[in-house]
């Protein structure tokens, strides 16, 4: 189990498992430690998938309140721990989705598109592309932009991607070449 | 160009846009005041649980033994208060029996004539008389 001044220091060599295993035991320094380390991915993904930087923040509490109170449950043999976390996020975004409309573009939160696109420019893809390409995937239906985001965005596997939305690999295979069609085909109406 | 080039290409440029949004993504940072609230609501959380898992100190036991059974401390407190009592009781009684059996008149009669059954020399001397 790493030490109190490993964990102060914030190494990025302590693995999750081993902060895990620390958070276990109530060390509050772990916990700080991987919110560090995990906050921002989960805020995106959720921002991202919700359209609202209120109920991005909301539910990344709530994950990482879980983070703590089911630590025990988490096991290093099974998924990472980005893995894990990723999966706490997407149940309790469908749960909100659930009770919700269908976001559309004209709901997606200026704030939240700015927080995402608000970083340097890209060289070879511009803004405008961008942006539109953000606005895109936040009219895609849940699942495919949850997929999406997943695999392009977060950067998981496929296998990872389908852990995470608790589905089959085939069908996340599908929801990304659906997705990918969809994208494909509001280009073809936007350029024309 | 034919159909199915045109479609890689196409594709091409999705992937090439996916990958730079992905890298403007990856600079996104959550609000310094969300990270804020949360380390510090669970760490309150963690230390409330903390001090729940503390040992008790003995006289905290015996205050929440007796708390949740209450009833049985007072049956148990009767029980203990009730064995002096009884044996008070009992060895009054036992006291005052003696003390009613030194005053009963039979025993003083017994007495009596246990001391008068012996008669004195004077008396002995008298009974030879004439």
């Amino acid at each position: 189990m790493p030490t109190a001044t490993q964990m102060d220091a914030g190494s990025d060599a302590i693995p999750d498992e081993a902060l895990m295993l620390a958070l276990q035991q109530g060390e509050e320094q772990a916990f700080e430690s991987l919110l560090q380390r995990h906050l921002d991915s989960i805020h995106r993904y959720l921002l991202r998938q919700l359209g609202n930087a209120a109920d991005a923040d909301e539910l990344s509490q709530e994950t990482f309140t879980r983070l703590w109170t089911q630590a025990s449950r988490f096991n290093p043999a099974k998924a990472r721990l980005s893995t894990w976390l990723h999966r706490i996020a997407h149940n309790l975004m469908v749960d909100r989705l659930r009770g919700q409309r269908t976001v559309s573009v004209a709901d997606v939160d200026d704030h939240a598109t700015t927080e995402i696109l608000d970083s340097e420019r890209h060289d070879s893809i511009s803004d405008a592309q961008l942006e539109w390409l953000n606005l895109a995937l936040a009219e895609l239906p849940a699942q495919q932009k949850a997929a999406l985001a997943l695999v392009y965005l977060q950067g998981f596997s496929n296998k990872e991607a389908a852990l995470i939305m608790d589905i089959g690999l085939r069908a996340l295979e599908s929801l990304l070449a659906r997705g990918r069609r969809t994208l494909h085909s509001k280009a073809g109406e936007s350029a024309q | 160009m034919t159909d199915s080039q045109h479609n890689e290409q196409d594709q091409r440029q999705l992937d090439a846009a996916l990958l730079a949004l992905a890298a403007k993504e990856q600079q996104h940072q959550a609000p310094q005041a969300l990270r804020l609230a949360i380390a510090r609501d669970v760490q309150r959380a963690m230390r409330a649980q903390s001090a729940n898992n503390q040992p008790a100190s003995v006289l905290q036991s015996l205050l929440d033994w007796i708390s949740a059974h209450w009833w049985r401390t007072v049956s148990m407190g009767s029980m203990v208060a009730a064995i002096p009592l009884l044996t008070g009781a009992l060895l009054g009684y036992q006291l005052t029996s003696e003390q009613q059996s030194l005053d009963d008149p039979a025993i003083d009669w017994l007495a009596s004539y246990n001391t008068s059954s012996e008669p004195t020399d004077q008396e002995a001397a008298g009974d030879l008389l004439p």
